[in-house]
């Protein structure tokens, strides 16, 4: 083990109910969130002396929390930039910071509400970045307007390559929403999907189906704080200690984003970089993961992340969903909470709340002596994952 | 008579962003190329990622060349992207990446136009028309080649 393998631990985490369309209000959710993972963790709220966060804006921005919490001397605070890439990363940093010695407890979270719908992706298309790139200027004019249409062009590249299905995409679909079904707290906890609905279902960009995209318009918030594993062992129940974190731009970082489809290979994603020095800071393999919280703002994307974190080699990813591996049971179950797909969109923090169940036992859709669990986040750039062990 | 065009346009956001609208304007597909190193780079940036040069030549390019990938926009979520919102009746859109003959093999976003759907798939050849859609905007079409010019 290398680096700071091992040597923190998430100590606790809170979550919200998840809700769409109800206009909450975001400070609340985050307060609920993070008093429930201070009260998870065994500390006092006061006891945070450190926070990370990542956007995009919200309301519950860091000064409101430290003023509203009342904490009296935060020594750590930074943001990671960058949405759906950043959950893993966020706590990895959180991570780094307490082995450092910067900061004792760390509190990372994540909030959702409209707001991030609606006036914030106004501002997101009209970013610096956004406007620097050019994406109003050489992608948006042509029709090329949201998320859903770049997992599409991704998807036709995967299919001319390797002949990857439609229908191989339906199995992590289907999949991901058995989870759901079993997790009262997912949004369609009561909507069933099998394979023949997938492929009826209507279609957002290209061949993928509504039930191949993320949930959208949801409100909620989770939190987890972050301590010295020391400081984390509880009578009461297992640790989960942080054996590896790792971040990525890829290869040819000047084409972020969605302009990763410029690339001359646009099915190999940043993860493939990340993987490496993932594993090797945990010591570990892919064989040594029990379960994994896959980043499923699409399907295809999470057929990428199976290749690119190295379940199975390039191109196999569809035969290596169609053969049960990612379903509960299988070798590699994926996204046990529901994920985005199908128990809520909140930039894949969700996806770190599930790992630290699955490594306590206390999923809906827990995997029988589970020890390891991978967790990433988005792709394509940047990216980032973790991997949890319990202690 | 003006001619005027609906739907979104170029909001001259990136630096390169005139420049490669102008040369469309002339009837041109010009790339930046590094005057260094020699390395085509779109969407222009500042700096050669490369050699780190900052000195660019537009550089005439084939208007021939391949799909990189594509999709059809079936025009869900248009609240994704408010400053962009399409009008219903435009949709399908035929998205169209491709990627271009010669040195460095540079890569643009474009559409496929006159319904041509059924003979696209990834790889096939494509060359690049220029659609003059107002007095001030021209944007690069792809037809796959060897299909008849509408009208």
């Amino acid at each position: 083990m290398s680096g700071f393998s091992g040597a923190t631990a998430i100590a606790g985490y809170g979550e919200t109910e998840y809700w769409t369309g109800t206009e909450r209000d975001q400070l609340r959710l985050t307060l609920d969130a993070i008093t429930a993972a201070a009260a998870d963790a065994g500390i006092d709220v006061t006891d945070i002396d450190g926070i990370v966060r990542y956007s995009i804006d919200g309301s519950a921005n860091d000064q409101l929390l430290v003023s509203n919490l009342g904490l009296q001397d935060l020594g750590f605070s930074v943001e990671i930039p960058f949405y759906g890439g950043s959950a893993c990363a966020a706590v990895g940093s959180a991570a780094a910071a307490v082995h450092a010695g910067l900061a004792g407890a760390v509190l990372v979270y994540r909030a959702f509400s409209l707001l991030d719908m609606t006036e914030f992706a106004k501002r997101n298309s009209a970013s610096v970045w956004a406007m620097q790139a050019g994406v109003a200027d050489y992608m948006r004019p042509y029709g090329w307007l949201s998320m859903m249409d770049t997992y599409a062009l991704t998807f036709e590249s995967h299919a001319a390559r390797y002949g990857t299905t439609t229908r191989q995409l339906g199995e992590i679909a289907v999949a991901i929403r058995e989870n759901a079904n079993r997790n009262p707290n997912a949004l369609l906890h009561d909507v069933p999907l099998t394979l023949e609905d997938h492929e009826s279902a209507s279609l957002v960009s290209g061949r993928l189906t509504v039930d191949d995209v993320t949930l959208s318009d949801c409100e909620g918030a989770a939190a987890v704080i972050v301590t010295r594993a020391d400081d984390a062992i509880s009578p009461d129940r297992p640790a989960v200690t942080i054996r590896a974190a790792a971040a990525g731009l890829g290869r040819d970082p000047s084409l972020n984003w969605e302009m990763h489809l410029f690339r001359d290979d646009p099915t190999i994603s940043p993860a493939a970089w990340a993987a490496p020095k993932l594993f090797a800071m945990a010591d570990m393999t892919p064989a040594d993961i029990d379960v994994a919280q896959m980043y499923d703002c699409a399907t295809v994307n999470v057929l990428l992340q199976l290749e690119d974190y190295g379940f199975c080699a390039k191109g196999e990813g569809g035969s290596f969903v169609e053969d049960g591996n990612v379903a509960l049971g299988g070798s590699l179950p994926i996204t046990t909470s529901g994920g985005m797909l199908a128990e809520a969109s909140n930039h894949g923090f969700n996806h770190v709340i599930e790992a630290v169940k699955q490594m306590r036992g206390e999923s809906h859709s827990q995997v029988d002596d589970a020890a390891t669990c991978l967790v990433t986040s988005s792709i394509p750039t940047p990216t980032s994952s973790l991997i949890l062990a319990r202690a | 008579m003006t001619k005027t065009y609906p739907l979104p346009v170029p909001r001259y956001y990136n630096r390169g962003s005139r420049t490669y609208y102008d040369h469309l304007r002339s009837h041109e597909l010009r790339i930046p190329q590094c005057t260094s190193c020699e390395r085509f780079t779109f969407p222009p940036q500042l700096m050669c990622p490369r050699c780190h040069g900052m000195d660019w030549e537009w550089t005439e390019v084939p208007r021939r060349g391949v799909v990189h990938t594509f999709t059809v926009v079936h025009g869900f979520e248009p609240r994704a992207v408010p400053m962009f919102s399409w009008p219903p009746e435009e949709y399908p859109i035929i998205v169209v990446v491709v990627e271009l003959e010669g040195p460095g093999r540079p890569k643009i976003v474009t559409n496929l136009r006159d319904g041509d759907l059924d003979d696209l798939a990834v790889g096939v050849a494509v060359d690049i028309e220029f659609h003059d859609v107002s007095d001030d905007l021209t944007l690069p079409v792809a037809r796959v080649r060897g299909t008849a010019q509408a009208s």
